[in-house]
């Protein structure tokens, strides 16, 4: 009997000790989660934390950046943004692999997507590669008669002065776009743009809720808080269930 | 005891399902949907009283100067992209001679309202005609919990019926 009564009093310490433990962690879980709950009501997903809040580990350095030179101006990617110049003109999660200036407009392609825009940034038209050509393109080219051409496998295709059909053409007749480094004024400038705008307050609930926001070892924290907590509703029912005999 | 287990599990599953994904691409629905007849490739530019239209099908700008579409005799088809909650669905619409001839979901990519791909949802879009009001002269049934998606849907396929209407192939003179 005493043996039985020892038992059920480290259990109950240790619930104690898990449940003391694990409270000011479950705090932090619940009030972000309710936080995120209701982030769209919010706007937590429309408006950006400063900076320096960014806290996601990442950094983001001029390296970062892939641009290439489009007539008169600069088309460049930073993570999932395009801009020209320094305006944000479409958001893309697919890599950017080239930009050319052609009939008056700006041609843009990542390796999902055809965008074409007007020179003041104003989208024309978003098309789906699959809708054009047999396979994602790789590359993008210029033909001697100033056509737009994808690379395709190792295949090259040009397209008529409208961009709605394409043709298969010999390699040596695209000049190939080739990524270069803009001016100093534009890294700067959109290393500024998109550290301003580069964790939304959802995202920062979201890394605050998963724990990402201590860094890798912060989700492992989070998950043992989740064990403990499943522990607790054990050793809790345990110690009710042993009450009632 | 067995019965609750196997409510768990059931529930467990039907939590973890997911409707995201391409269900076609926009190449193979053109391919099937002009089998016998390749269509043409053609553009209709946006003036400001079509993109007035458009942002009242659409309720909101229609972000675009131009919309791809595929021709051929008194038929058309359109690849169009509509946020339903959050991202935006793929849908493609084929219109023939100023009716709906097949709606169907492409790409989905949000995690709730998934049930919209079902041929039970599109197939009622068939032969749907567009009012003078810009309405659908037929009713369409939601499906709960999908609301939004639905909406997404309607509006894509009031705007394919309004852009058929603007090209050469409405009056089926066109070859």
């Amino acid at each position: 009997m005493a043996k039985r009564s020892k038992k059920r009093h480290s259990l109950h310490q240790w619930h104690r000790y898990l449940g003391l433990f694990a409270g000011l962690f479950t705090l932090w879980i619940t009030l972000s989660g309710i936080a995120l709950n209701h982030s769209a009501e919010l706007a937590f997903d429309q408006q950006y934390a400063p900076s320096n809040w960014s806290l996601t580990g990442d950094s983001i350095t001029a390296s970062s950046i892939t641009a290439y030179k489009s007539g008169d101006q600069w088309v460049s990617q930073l993570n999932d943004r395009i801009y020209l110049d320094t305006q944000e003109i479409t958001v893309s999660n697919t890599l950017l692999i080239g930009a050319t200036n052609l009939q008056q407009m700006q041609v843009v392609a990542t390796t999902d997507s055809l965008w074409l825009f007007d020179h003041s940034g104003q989208l024309i038209e978003q098309i789906d590669w699959s809708l054009m050509l047999p396979a994602k393109p790789i590359r993008l080219g210029v033909t001697q008669e100033k056509r737009l051409a994808m690379q395709v496998a190792h295949n090259w295709y040009s397209t008529d002065e409208s961009m709605l059909t394409w043709q298969p053409i010999p390699q040596q007749n695209a000049h190939i776009v080739q990524p270069a480094q803009p001016p100093e004024f534009i890294i700067q400038k959109l290393l500024d743009a998109y550290n301003g705008k580069s964790t939304t307050y959802e995202q920062l609930l979201l890394n605050l809720h998963t724990g990402r926001i201590l860094g890798e070892y912060g989700v492992y924290l989070i998950d043992l808080i989740a064990l403990i907590l499943a522990t607790l509703a054990l050793s809790g029912f345990t110690v009710w269930l042993r009450r009632r005999q | 005891m067995k019965r609750w287990f196997t409510l768990g599990l059931l529930l467990l599953s039907a939590a973890s399902l997911s409707a995201k994904g391409v269900y076609q691409t926009p190449e193979a629905f053109i391919q099937a949907g002009f089998q016998s007849e390749p269509p043409t490739q053609n553009v209709i530019w946006l003036n400001q009283p079509l993109k007035k239209t458009m942002a009242d099908i659409l309720g909101h700008t229609y972000s675009g100067l131009r919309v791809r579409y595929w021709g051929k005799g008194n038929r058309t088809a359109w690849v169009l992209n509509e946020i339903g909650k959050e991202k935006p669905i793929t849908i493609g619409v084929i219109v023939r001679a100023g009716q709906l001839e097949q709606v169907a979901i492409l790409t989905f990519r949000e995690s709730r309202g998934g049930e919209i791909r079902h041929p039970s949802f599109t197939d009622q879009f068939i032969n749907a005609k567009l009012k003078n009001d810009h309405a659908l002269d037929k009713p369409i049934d939601g499906i709960s919990g999908a609301t939004l998606s639905v909406r997404a849907v309607k509006k894509i396929a009031k705007l394919a019926l309004f852009l058929h209407q603007q090209t050469p192939f409405s009056d089926g003179k066109t070859q």
